[in-house]
């Protein structure tokens, strides 16, 4: 299988000086958050930071010193999120959100994806980040119309990639002869090529 | 030469005991960073991580030398909503079915 995002963040990655942080959403969790993800990404912005942030440090000690745990509010973790991208020392920084059409809430849909939306629209809007994106095309437009300063980009499959991939999981399989392996492999290749890609 | 060595040995106890207070310092402060990312949000078996880079390498080379993607990386858009709807098909073109996930991170 080859991932888009994954390799934008290898890419990306090979400057050790930039802040990359990413979320990928999975299909199998139904009762995803906002938060999880404000989160996710805040974890990866700060361990990437020099130094903790001044204000991450003040939340962080004013919960273990509040006697009845008055867990952070989603707002207050998206305006950290902001100070840390703000305080990151190089510029840009980047943000991936994989398989955003999968993110799942069975109880609050609609309001846990705006919250998301509004909130990386900000740190779009402020230039704090760059953010992509990958979906499902029924997606896109929703999230065109989010992101003000936004371009969308279709992405094909390439035969190449399709190749790579038959061969990373047909050739392991010891139990088939080299020729049928080969013949699978025509097969669907042929078949994909007709199919115009 | 006696009093001089009694300095130099006292310089030695003082230095030795700065540099075992900033250990000290910097091993609560490591511990403080982590504990800091845990409470942050706390490691799950449940995420996705990027795939090793060895998977990904070298693919999708139209779209990394795309128009779209040089400009997002560089002076462009802030935003770049990826999306593409890919159908895998097996063997007969009647037998089709989406892969989860196809067309986004997946798109093979």
């Amino acid at each position: 299988m080859c991932d888009v995002s994954s390799l934008i963040f290898h890419r990306l990655r090979q400057d050790p000086k930039l802040c990359v942080a990413y979320f990928f959403f999975n299909h199998s969790t139904r009762d995803e958050t906002a938060e999880t993800v404000i989160r996710a990404l805040l974890r990866q912005v700060v361990a990437q930071s020099p130094k903790v942030p001044v204000d991450v440090t003040t939340e962080y000690s004013r919960y273990m010193n509040d006697p009845h745990k008055v867990p952070t509010s989603r707002a207050k973790l998206a305006s950290l999120l902001k100070l840390s991208l703000e305080q990151f020392p190089s510029s840009p920084r980047f943000i991936l959100i994989d398989a955003y059409d999968e993110f799942r809430n069975t109880t609050e849909q609609g309001l846990q994806t705006a919250q998301l939306c509004s909130d990386l629209s900000e740190i779009c809007g402020k230039d704090l980040a760059k953010i992509l994106i990958t979906t499902r095309p029924q997606c896109r437009h929703e999230l065109k119309d989010t992101f003000s300063d936004s371009q969308i980009a279709v992405v094909k499959g390439e035969l190449i990639d399709v190749e790579k991939y038959l061969d990373g999981q047909i050739q392991p399989l010891k139990y088939l002869h080299d020729d049928l392996k080969s013949n699978i492999k025509k097969t669907i290749l042929d078949t994909n090529q007709e199919e115009a890609w | 030469m006696q009093p001089d060595f009694d300095e130099k040995l006292k310089t030695v106890d003082r230095l030795s005991q700065f540099y075992g207070i900033a250990l000290q310092s910097k091993v609560i402060r490591e511990r403080q960073h982590d504990d800091i990312l845990k409470w942050i949000f706390p490691e799950s078996n449940t995420t996705i991580t990027p795939k090793p880079f060895d998977e990904v390498a070298g693919s999708h080379r139209v779209f990394t030398d795309s128009e779209e993607y040089l400009n997002w990386v560089g002076e462009g858009p802030s935003a770049l909503i990826c999306s593409g709807q890919r159908t895998f098909t097996l063997v007969s073109k009647s037998l089709t079915f989406d892969i989860a996930g196809a067309g986004k991170s997946h798109l093979v």
